[in-house]
């Protein structure tokens, strides 16, 4: 009996250490999964794997199960991505709508539970059912239907228990939490609603979704500085070791490297991974938020182009463009794009 | 006697399309770990080849400033020597030494076979273990 309960403790601790992949279980209309740089059509028993993302259109729907059979319903007109990051408690996976409605039912999970990820907030779940809904302004809903989910932006938090709902600005606070009882939440006409205020004040606007980008670029930079500094760390110690091999040897000289060198570099390359998984979720809110606006702008204005507004736009666009292109293009790859 | 010819070609035939499907040509554990040994001492823009697809890392690690400027395998340390013992498990524990300077390093490696029946076994590293650290996940 004994170890009949060993064994299932062990298929349940392989199953939830296995990585956070989820299958592809149902497909409703035209799904593409981008994966790499490429982009193709996603079937029923296809593997979204970290890094890959969903796209549905407006009339389509997607299903994803994880391994502890949690639910993942991605619905028209969404863009979800599973990834990776590494926090200070180990690594956490994250589920990231970048636009459109998800749903999420979370079985009972063994392991860590995962991060929820829009551009302008992160929510921590436990034993949770719940809609996120990722404006194409950049704003986020959330709606609890069970369990409970802390809702962080702009290092504030929000505790959202079964029947209540917050909404999150770019670059804001979380909003103050409402009851969702009584109330019929409805993706499109909330997202229009949205992008109508957004595009009715462009430049207002753009400043909240540059300050979201700026969130983005600030913790490349934090990753970044630590990541710089390790290898500063390692280019002193080379130099030590260099004195070491000289007076002592080369014997003592890999004892030193062992202990004060070798540890550097098992850092690093998380603290890379990190930087990584920064400069993805800036690509990804720059080409489905901030690409989105600025074609529909290019679009409105193609026969007025010397208007000041477009003008002002224009430029306000090209300095975030400038910062992008400085503090992440860097940490792209052409895989990316 | 016509159908004892007619069933030798088939046979014939089915063995000529599996060897060169490569059903016996497949990359086997020791020729992946060879390969990613390979190209860390050379042309690195493939190396991510080595790996499977479904690591939580890829993402992270699909970009060449990740291997050559990111810790362990760092192009600065030159040599790599990964010690492949004979008939490896899908998880083995070896060691590795480099130009660096230190090490020799523990490593593990888990690989899985991503094959089919037509290509044969194609064996891609999920993980990697590094001095009992999780190197890539």
């Amino acid at each position: 009996m004994k170890n009949i309960f060993l064994i299932i403790f062990t298929i349940v601790i392989v199953l939830t250490a296995s990585g956070q992949n989820a299958d592809l279980v149902y497909v409703d209309g035209w799904v593409d999964i981008r994966s790499g740089g490429e982009v193709y059509e996603a079937l029923p028993g296809d593997v979204l794997r970290a890094g890959d993302s969903v796209i549905t259109s407006s009339d389509s729907i997607a299903e994803l199960e994880q391994k502890d059979r949690s639910k993942i319903i991605v619905k028209p007109d969404s863009i979800f991505t599973i990834r990776e990051i590494e926090t200070d408690s180990g690594k956490e996976t994250v589920l990231a709508t970048t636009v459109g409605a998800v749903s999420f039912k979370f079985g009972k999970l063994f392991g860590k539970e995962p991060i929820l990820a829009t551009p302008s907030m992160v929510a921590g779940i436990r034993g949770t059912e719940l809609t996120v809904y990722a404006g194409e302004d950049g704003s986020t809903l959330i709606a609890v239907d069970s369990g409970l989910v802390t809702v962080e932006s702009m290092g504030v938090s929000v505790d959202l228990v079964k029947d209540e709902g917050v909404e999150v600005l770019p670059g804001e606070v979380p909003g103050e939490k409402f009851s969702l009882l009584g109330r019929n939440l409805d993706f499109s006409s909330w997202n229009a609603e949205k992008y109508e205020d957004l595009i009715a004040e462009p430049i207002l606007g753009l400043e909240h979704l540059g300050k979201q980008l700026g969130e983005y670029i600030k913790k490349i930079d934090s990753h970044n500085d630590l990541f710089n500094n390790l290898k500063s760390e390692k280019e002193a110690a080379k130099e030590d070791l260099q004195k070491i091999i000289d007076e002592k040897g080369k014997d003592q000289g890999r004892i030193f490297f062992n202990e004060n060198i070798h540890p550097i570099d098992l850092k690093t390359n998380r603290l890379f991974l990190n930087i990584r998984y920064y400069s993805l979720s800036s690509l990804s809110f720059r080409r489905y938020i901030l690409g989105r606006l600025y074609l529909d702008m290019k679009g409105r204005f193609i026969m007025d182009s010397k208007n000041p507004e477009y003008i002002q736009f224009l430029s306000i666009y090209q300095e975030k463009m400038s910062l992008f292109e400085d503090k992440v293009v860097p940490f792209l790859d052409v895989n990316d794009i | 006697m016509y159908k004892r010819v007619f069933l030798l070609a088939i046979i014939a035939i089915l063995a000529f399309i599996m060897s060169s499907c490569g059903a016996f040509l497949g990359v086997s554990i020791e020729d992946r770990i060879t390969q990613f040994e390979s190209d860390l001492n050379g042309n690195r823009s493939n190396i991510i080849d080595n790996f499977s697809e479904s690591c939580d890392d890829y993402p992270g690690m699909n970009t060449l400033a990740y291997w050559n400027d990111s810790g362990s395998f760092d192009d600065d340390y030159k040599n790599f020597n990964i010690t492949i013992p004979s008939n490896p498990d899908s998880t083995f524990t070896t060691s590795f030494s480099d130009t660096s300077g230190g090490g020799p390093y523990t490593i593990k490696f888990y690989l899985i076979d991503e094959g089919d029946f037509f290509l044969g076994e194609n064996w891609r590293i999920r993980n990697i273990w590094i001095s009992d650290t999780l190197y890539i996940d």
